[in-house]
């Protein structure tokens, strides 16, 4: 459900008309394309006027710190920077949902720094969820967590709390575990 | 950025290019070659429509001398019905472009709104090719006729009028074979400049999207299905124009454009030509015919032999395809402008990395670093002419 009608049934291009943004786990860009050109891509599936495509990307390239590399093939760029620049594409097509499929995966430490700093700007204008098994990534979020457990809700709360809730070790250590009822 | 590459990436430069080059050589020849060089313009024509849909958007296509074919039949049919009465055969052309586009629409519909994969789609474009072979060469009997063109099965269609521009009560000269090299001529040009046109709007850049990654191009939420059938029906309309005036032409028609051979052989022109180019379709026919028709002279009925000995050749040496070769040639012959003659800040940010503007892929490390302030922002084809030239889709140039 999105806005209170529902998204299930929809084609792929039409959830992303609606506002929903995502982030796939291994970047996926225009390897051959440019930076300002991935992003002009992004801006332009919601404008569909090349001008105000055109003024959103310096301002999304300003925002993902890429503004040096506009000109190179996105398929030059660092793995951590192909990440921002997806995250980016994201946010230019401005949706009202984001979805993040392990943003930091592969990245160093400072670039894991920097997008923790992103992901917290995006959750001013929308509503992100985050996929993650980096703890520390996620703590540093400081957002509500819900952890999954073979398709199952199988806790919610802070961080703190579910580190030391008793089910979740037990899943997380590989102990024997069934939810009530199944 | 440099005013060369400016130029030649313009929509205009290369048409017109095209045009006067190949008025030139009409100037040069007899007017029984412009015979056969009217009949390289609209194969080219035809080569064109499939860099389009393949070279551009990604989508193999077999199915482009289907188009082709319809086209010519459906010219022959009106203009065989009409032109009698209204003396022109502008409505015959413009049928036939509508004919191939609404075909290449219905086609596309199913293929592209069914997801059909990249493989089935030059299966399922060949299979219709072959389908309307089979169709169009079991039509010999006078009981298949269209008002009064007898369709004619294998040994074709035949009395269909010229080009005229007249109107009823008035007829048109029927169109005399040079100045019919001039009018195909002409309508390649325009064909290419709008075909240009296309690929620099938003839309064409969508285009680029696709054919570069699908998946994400859905994901920001571009109708790809709908883009595809688009492009589609653009190639096949491209193509229909081709077979319009290929039967104004020969004034005949027979269904060995839906041969395989023919089919395969537009893939070769686009091939030898550079994938992905746009002018190489019109560089690739040229050469392909040139040669099979020369050296077919000396090994007579081995005209195949030739053609592949020449795909073969090209795919080995220079898998980019003749133009950008052409392109390198001219980087060695064509000096750079001195520095002191380039207007200061014109595309020379790193020292030596803007040295050579006509070197091989120096679009890429030449372009200046985009300030904020200017996101100006070429389709990919359109970054530098050398760019355009040397890197055609997908295939590394080998280093030299």
């Amino acid at each position: 459900m999105l806005e209170g009608r529902p998204i299930t049934r929809l084609l792929p291009h039409q959830r992303a008309q609606r506002g929903i943004g995502i982030k796939l786990q291994v970047p996926s860009i225009y390897r051959d394309l440019s930076v300002q050109e991935n992003v002009w891509l992004a801006a332009f599936a919601k404008m569909s006027s090349t001008r105000q495509a055109e003024a959103a990307v310096d301002r999304v390239l300003a925002r993902i710190g890429l503004v040096e590399r506009a000109g190179s093939p996105a398929g030059e760029l660092s793995h951590g920077e192909q990440q921002w620049l997806e995250i980016g594409m994201v946010v230019a097509s401005s949706p009202e949902v984001i979805l993040l499929d392990e943003p930091t995966a592969g990245m160093t430490h400072e670039e894991t720094n920097r997008t923790v700093e992103l992901v917290r700007s995006l959750a001013k204008t929308a509503t992100v969820v985050v996929v993650e098994h980096d703890m520390e990534f996620v703590q540093r979020l400081d957002a509500p967590v819900t952890v999954l457990h073979e398709g199952r809700i199988l806790a919610q709360g802070r961080l703190s709390e579910i580190r030391h809730d008793q089910r979740v070790l037990d899943v997380y250590l590989g102990r024997t575990f069934r939810v009530a009822g199944s | 950025m440099n005013r060369a590459r400016a130029v030649w990436t313009s929509p205009w430069f290369q048409p017109v290019l095209v045009m006067l080059v190949a008025l030139l050589v009409g100037t040069l020849a007899t007017d029984f070659q412009k015979v056969t060089l009217a009949l390289w313009v609209i194969y080219g024509l035809v080569a064109l429509s499939l860099d389009f849909v393949w070279g551009r958007a990604g989508i193999f296509s077999f199915g482009q001398t289907a188009f082709f074919g319809v086209a010519a039949y459906a010219y022959g049919v009106i203009g065989i019905n009409l032109s009698p009465n209204t003396g022109e055969t502008v409505t015959a052309l413009v049928g036939a472009v509508v004919a191939a586009a609404a075909l290449a629409a219905a086609l596309g519909y199913f293929m592209f709104y069914g997801k059909v994969g990249d493989v089935y789609v030059a299966i399922i474009t060949l299979a219709v090719t072959l389908v309307l072979l089979q169709v169009m060469t079991s039509t010999a009997g006078p009981q298949y006729h269209i008002g009064k063109a007898q369709l004619g099965g294998y040994n074709g269609m035949t009395n269909i009028p010229s080009m005229e521009f007249g109107y009823p009560g008035h007829p048109g000269d029927q169109m005399s074979q040079p100045d019919t090299y001039n009018f195909v001529v002409l309508l390649a040009g325009v064909a290419f400049f709008f075909v240009r046109v296309l690929l620099r709007s938003g839309f064409g850049r969508v285009i680029t999207a696709i054919r570069e990654n699908e998946l994400r191009t859905e994901l920001l939420g571009y109708d790809v299905r709908r883009a595809k059938v688009i492009v589609f029906t653009v190639g096949g309309a491209v193509a229909g124009l081709a077979g319009g005036a290929y039967a104004g032409w020969g004034n005949f028609m027979n269904p060995a454009p839906f041969s395989l051979p023919a089919a395969a052989l537009i893939v070769i022109y686009v091939l030898v030509g550079g994938k992905g180019t746009l002018v190489g379709a019109f560089i690739g026919t040229v050469a392909v015919e040139w040669l099979s028709t020369a050296l077919g002279g000396i090994l007579p009925s081995s005209t195949t032999l030739v053609v592949g000995a020449i795909l073969i050749g090209v795919v080995l040496l220079v898998p980019g395809g003749l133009t950008p070769l052409i392109g390198h040639l001219v980087s060695r012959i064509v000096p750079s402008p001195p520095r002191a003659l380039r207007k200061p800040g014109a595309g020379t940010p790193d020292a030596g990395a803007g040295e050579d503007v006509w070197r091989p892929q120096g679009g890429r490390h030449d372009q200046p670093r985009v300030s904020s302030r200017r996101a100006s922002l070429p389709d990919r084809s359109e970054r530098g002419w050398e760019d355009h030239l040397l890197q055609p889709v997908g295939r590394p140039i080998p280093a030299d």
